[in-house]
């Protein structure tokens, strides 16, 4: 199970080596760009169906790169070896082994909602089928997600005998530590402490937004599978691999453009922001790159040329998925689906139509001013609201114009500028997204504001912060490395009193998985009893709708069918049945349900369908009980018969 | 003097740092260890059996001797324990528990604060026993929140305070001593490198 992680982890180091050695790129850039460039080819083979075969594919691509780049500089080599070694690639290094270690020996679990809906089952699922989630049936929600996170996970875990949770935080760990070591490239070996300070700083980012006070239940940021962190820290390694490259020509564009695909197919919104990275850079190449030439392209066209081509590949692989989908799925890509059925282009102009010229709706009016209120009071993050983020991100740039050398000042304003109109564009695209695609009960309430707005936040505190590091490279060394510390320092402070390590992965404890402790005990019970094309309804008593999640996430080889609402309203206990019963067998023979499954039985069940239950009763399905009943379709009517059942302990 | 600091290498200044955290955390067993033994002596902190009739309790009833939770926060305390190392204690119940945790009130607090809290986890091998361990403390209280369900029939066994340690626990490490002994390394080695880059004048 190591073997595979470890091998699919040397094949990320070493292809970084060899980008170092064939193309010359910069040591503490090449983790990130290694990455982009093995899970983006893994992505578009899997996309053609050649996910199983594609991992040793990659793998292959990544020495035989490395062995033509040992070819190549065979005579440096070990000179180039120990430029490779630079800070960021160290730590690169050092924090992807102990995290495998521990997540090895700890084995966390996925504990959030979604990851069960989604996140989590999607990666189950590419495991099972050996095959991307748009090519079969499943009982998973949303399989127009794009795939990149779920080939990341598949990554290392192609010859792991079964689905392993641990191994998914791992693949996404890997992709964070390499964006922190991005975030290091100002630095050289001599400055190994600022570069170790940065990486720290890195590392903490995501906490800055996940802990709002002193937390009691666990938070989860590197044991989860949710996209919201990786698209914040993906964005921020994004523009540190395009922002550090100071070669003024075709070398500053060409390592960002693997990671913006990477960033585009992370979830939708990953193209807003590929967007935003891309808009940053143009700006920063018109003002800051003198010499820039792309492709011999000397000059603002060159520059305008490449930001053509960012564009062109952040465009592309948002086409390419929705191609995917169309061809595979026959689903109409530009459907944002939703409350109004509106497609993207269409939200878009209808949304700044009404922004600005109006009239604006009652829902528009209300959803805006709450979002411009919850941008001064919704605590957003361990030191405020995004307001204070906003004070914090200008105090930042301010050091770096002040303390930057001449060209640094310039790109610094520039830098400020632009990502504040990208945080506009960020903030005004979710206002629509609230007005147009949510349904009511969520954009009335602003539902999971906080984890939709935060990517952004999280990459513009990261912005700043390397507008500080160039400072501290070129400019006034000693206040731009003080302020680095120092607001480094304050975040790790915040951070040791807010979490107590049993909060976070650290230390966390298996009560925080206690739902998932329990499901698994009642699912290693019943397992042997399940067929491999069973089509299971699922019943579990008193549930808010999580546990059954969890089972569709343990059981995800098989299709769970949803439970459903029935009108009773004005009807006889009598009729009440008779209609429960009736509309049931018609949903179970349409969905040609072959099993039902019982899970602590409510009185609902009881109440219902208590007289189609032939042998054993499921009123003997206590708390701890699990059941698993046959559907019998007989005389245009139907009976459970019992599998297997009994209590779990 | 001075051209001696100027000259310590960066891994002599990383090296020396680790050693010196590690020599601390050797310590900080040590401490733990002499201090807990020297109080077992003179009787402070003792070795207590109390059973469940002894706690206060809140968010549990007594149905014909049947313990059952009423509400997602059920609660067993006790003023018995002044001084508090570890407790270990047997339950059985009849919805899987989730979250159990110990808390302990210090003289002062006005009440539990949920960063004093230790994390109650079953002891291997031992079926039905748990157990939640930590360095000495003056308490004036110590909660137990058993299960995060109501509705879940709880039996109870006994509840043992101040378990004599072997000397080999007190120098356990866990997770969260090498993650600060990685973090605080870098941490402290990057500041007393930047220290000297001032002193070499190297930044301005």
């Amino acid at each position: 199970m190591l073997l595979n992680c470890f091998i699919s982890f040397m094949a990320i180091v070493i292809f970084a080596f060899a980008l170092h050695l064939v193309f010359d790129m910069k040591p503490a850039i090449t983790p990130l760009v290694s990455v982009a460039v093995l899970i983006n080819s893994l992505s578009l083979l899997a996309m053609y169906d050649f996910l199983k075969p594609g991992v040793v594919v990659v793998w292959v691509l990544a020495f035989s790169a490395f062995a033509i780049g040992v070819y190549k500089c065979r005579t440096t080599l070990k000179d180039k070896l120990n430029s490779f070694l630079s800070p960021g690639v160290i730590l690169f290094i050092i924090s992807s082994l102990l995290m495998l270690v521990f997540l090895a020996h700890r084995q966390p679990l996925m504990s959030e909602w979604d990851e069960f809906s989604f996140w989590g089952i999607s990666k189950h699922l590419m495991k099972i089928h050996d095959q991307l989630y748009t090519f079969y049936k499943s009982s998973m929600i949303g399989n127009s997600t794009p795939p990149t996170l779920g080939c990341l996970a598949y990554f290392f875990q192609r010859f792991v005998p079964q689905f392993t949770e641990w191994i998914c935080f791992f693949g996404y760990d890997v992709m964070f530590f390499a964006c922190f070591s991005a975030l290091t490239a100002a630095f050289d070996r001599k400055s190994w402490n600022s570069a170790f300070i940065v990486y720290l700083f890195g590392f903490l980012s995501p906490y800055i937004f996940e802990l709002y006070t002193k937390v009691i239940y666990l938070e989860p940021v590197y044991i989860t599978t949710y996209a919201d962190v990786p698209l914040g820290i993906v964005t921020a390694g994004a523009m540190a691999v395009y922002f550090f490259a100071t070669d003024n020509n075709s070398r500053d564009i060409m390592p960002v453009l693997p990671v913006l695909m990477l960033l585009t197919l992370i979830k939708d919104m990953g193209f807003a922001l590929s967007c935003i990275v891309l808009f940053i850079a143009f700006f920063d190449m018109w003002i800051g790159k003198k010499e820039f030439s792309f492709f011999k392209i000397k000059g603002f066209f060159g520059k305008c040329f490449a930001a053509a081509s960012m564009l062109a590949v952040a465009a592309g692989s948002f086409m390419g998925w929705s191609m995917h989908m169309v061809k595979v799925m026959n689903r109409n890509p530009f459907e944002l689906g939703g409350v109004t059925n509106m497609g993207q282009v269409e939200m878009l102009i209808t949304g700044v139509k009404e922004l600005l010229f109006g009239p604006q709706s009652e829902k528009f009016v209300f959803v805006k001013n709450r979002m411009i209120d919850a941008f001064f009071t919704t605590k957003i993050s361990m030191l405020g609201s995004g307001a204070v983020i906003f004070a914090i991100v200008t105090a930042l740039f301010a050091v770096a114009v002040i303390f930057g050398d001449k060209n640094g000042k310039k790109r610094s304003i520039m830098m400020y500028i632009t990502s504040i109109v990208g945080f506009v564009g960020y903030y005004v695209f979710h206002l629509f997204l609230y007005v147009y695609i949510f349904k009511d009960r969520v954009s009335y309430s602003l539902g999971s504001y906080n984890r939709y707005i935060y990517p952004y936040y999280i990459a513009w505190v990261s912005f700043a912060v390397m507008a500080v590091c160039l400072a501290a490279r070129d400019g006034k060394k000693f206040f731009a490395k003080s302020t680095l510390f120092g607001f480094t320092g304050v975040i790790f402070l915040i951070f040791s009193i807010y979490a107590g390590y049993d909060n976070i992965f650290i230390e966390c404890n298996d009560r925080s998985f206690a739902l998932r402790l329990d499901i698994k005990e009642k699912v290693e019970y019943i397992e042997d009893a399940i067929g491999e094309d069973d089509v299971i309804f699922l019943h579990c008593g008193g549930d808010n709708g999580e546990r059954w999640f969890v089972y569709t996430h343990e059981f995800a080889g098989n299709i769970i069918v949803e439970e459903l609402a029935v009108d009773v309203a004005g009807l006889t206990p009598q009729q009440t049945k008779e209609k429960y019963q009736q509309t049931f067998y018609e949903r179970f023979k349409k969905a040609g349900v072959t099993h039902l499954m019982v899970d602590k039985t409510s009185p609902f069940i009881e109440d219902y369908f208590g007289d189609l239950f032939v042998d054993w009763p499921v009123s003997n399905v206590g708390n701890n009980c699990m059941a698993y009943y046959k559907v019998n379709y007989e005389n245009d009517w139907y009976s459970f018969s019992l599998v297997k059942g009994g209590s779990v302990e | 003097m001075i051209e001696k600091i100027k000259n310590i290498s960066s891994r002599r200044i990383i090296l020396g740092t680790a050693f010196t955290l590690i020599a601390l955390f050797l310590l900080k067993g040590a401490f733990g260890l002499v201090s807990e033994s020297a109080a077992r002596k003179n009787g402070s902190l003792e070795y207590k059996v109390l059973t469940v009739e002894d706690m206060e309790w809140s968010g549990i009833e007594n149905r014909d001797g049947v313990l059952i939770t009423t509400d997602l926060d059920a609660q067993l305390a006790t003023r018995e324990v002044t001084k508090f190392a570890s407790l270990k204690f047997y339950m059985e119940y009849t919805i899987f528990p989730g979250e159990m945790v110990v808390y302990y009130m210090e003289a002062g607090d006005p009440g539990f604060y949920p960063h004093k809290r230790i994390w109650i986890t079953p002891v291997q091998g031992e079926m039905g026993w748990y157990t939640a361990d930590t360095s000495m403390k003056d308490v004036v209280a110590v909660r137990i929140d058993p299960t995060m369900y109501a509705g879940n029939q709880l039996t109870f066994g006994e509840f043992i305070f101040n378990e004599e340690k072997t000397a080999g626990e007190y120098f356990e490490i866990s997770y969260g001593d090498i993650f600060n002994l990685v973090v605080y390394t870098g941490i402290i080695s990057s500041v007393l490198k930047f220290l000297q880059e001032m002193l070499k004048k190297e930044i301005d």
